[in-house]
């Protein structure tokens, strides 16, 4: 239990860096205004809204959807690039440790109440949910702003517009907050997010990251990438007991120790903490060598 | 000890082998992403408030 505390801490020290870091221009958050910086060349590995006062960095799936929606630009290789190597290297490591509104769902979710286990009361309807997260990705981040952009000629990023309820919270209230001439333009579109990020905060307090599990499309490429991601878990099959703590543990529900490498992980670290025998590994590199493993089954089957 | 379990997941050799494409064809994106001043169209757009983020339409 002293481990699990020990990592809980450590992972919101990281989390509570990484925002700062990724959000430092304080002033921005006075003034109404943003960064404007070349810092802005790079798209941060997170769901951090570009148009936070504090953003230092680019939104990755805002730079994707106006890469596609642009006519000029129309395929954004350098961004599908970094996104291709966020996953590669790190995985759903980002959304445990260094997304900002992975860190809000959690911290929300700390508030006292009645919790929901979808994944537990209603398999079935969780698993369809699961694919929400494809849906936003498919639907709202590329389809909608490519259609857009061959019929009208210029497309718009609808998931922002429609959605990310990342953007209301650090740039949409701050923005509004500080500047009022922005204040005076906010409609029924503003009501509209506002909405939805209530909603999210809502569901939060009762689900562990709902949004993370059922609508994020960058969870969805993140996870996509999760089964071959350098950054990984690795379970010595010789020390296991199958006691079921890892399992119990997850809060993401993941089938660990038999597979914890699929899409939903997000490499929080707990199934370790907890595990008595030391058999969950999570890292880079092969903690537990994979041909050990392997040469430990056929140990058995021989 | 406990023998091991047949049915705990590894990483394949397909898995592998689709890890070392993907990092090839990262490697190209950025590069041809790096070619074509892409950071640039990244900057332009990222250094003007969206307006559809902050819920103004
Ligand atoms: S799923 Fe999305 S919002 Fe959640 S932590 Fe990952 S990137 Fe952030
Ligand atoms: S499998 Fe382990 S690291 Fe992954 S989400 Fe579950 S507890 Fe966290």
């Amino acid at each position: 239990m002293a481990n699990l505390k020990r990592l809980k801490i450590k992972r919101n020290i990281v989390q509570g860096l990484a925002l700062l870091l990724g959000n430092a221009n304080l002033p921005g958050f006075v003034n109404g205004t943003i960064y404007q910086g070349p810092l802005k060349r790079v798209c941060l590995p997170g769901l951090n809204c570009y148009s936070c006062p504090g953003a230092l960095g680019a939104c990755p799936i805002g730079s994707l959807q106006n890469g596609l929606a642009d006519p000029f630009w129309r395929i954004p290789f350098y961004v599908l690039g970094l996104l291709s190597l966020f996953g590669l290297v790190l995985g759903r490591f980002i959304c445990g440790w260094l997304c900002p509104f992975g860190w809000f769902q959690e911290l929300l979710h700390k508030i006292r109440s009645p919790k929901l286990n979808l994944a537990k009361s209603h398999a079935r309807l969780h698993k369809t949910l699961l694919w929400g997260k494809t849906a936003m990705l498919s639907g709202l981040v590329i389809l909608t702003p490519l259609l857009l952009r061959v019929l009208t000629g210029y497309g718009i990023p609808a998931f922002c517009t429609y959605v990310c309820p990342s953007g209301t919270l650090m740039a949409g209230i701050p923005l509004l907050s500080a500047n009022e001439g922005l204040r005076g333009l906010a409609g029924w579109l503003f009501s509209w997010k506002m909405s939805v990020l209530l909603a999210v905060a809502v569901l939060s307090v009762l689900i562990y990251r709902p949004f993370c599990r059922y609508l994020c499309p960058l969870g969805a490429i993140y996870g996509f990438f999760n089964r071959i991601s350098l950054y990984r878990i690795s379970v010595d099959p010789q020390l296991c007991t199958h006691c079921g703590r890892c399992t119990r543990q997850c809060p993401m529900q993941v089938p660990i120790p038999y597979d914890g490498n699929g899409p939903e992980c997000i490499r929080c670290g707990e199934c370790a903490a907890v595990c008595p025998e030391g058999a969950i590994r999570i890292g880079f590199g092969k903690h537990v060598k994979e041909q050990d493993q392997a040469s430990g089954l056929s140990e058995k089957t021989r | 000890m406990t023998r091991p379990h047949p049915h705990i997941r590894q990483l394949t050799r397909t898995e592998s082998i689709r890890r070392a494409l993907l990092f090839a064809l990262t490697a190209i994106a950025l590069l041809v992403g790096l070619l074509r001043d892409e950071t640039r169209l990244v900057l332009q757009r990222a250094i003007q408030i969206c307006l559809g983020c902050i819920g103004i339409g």
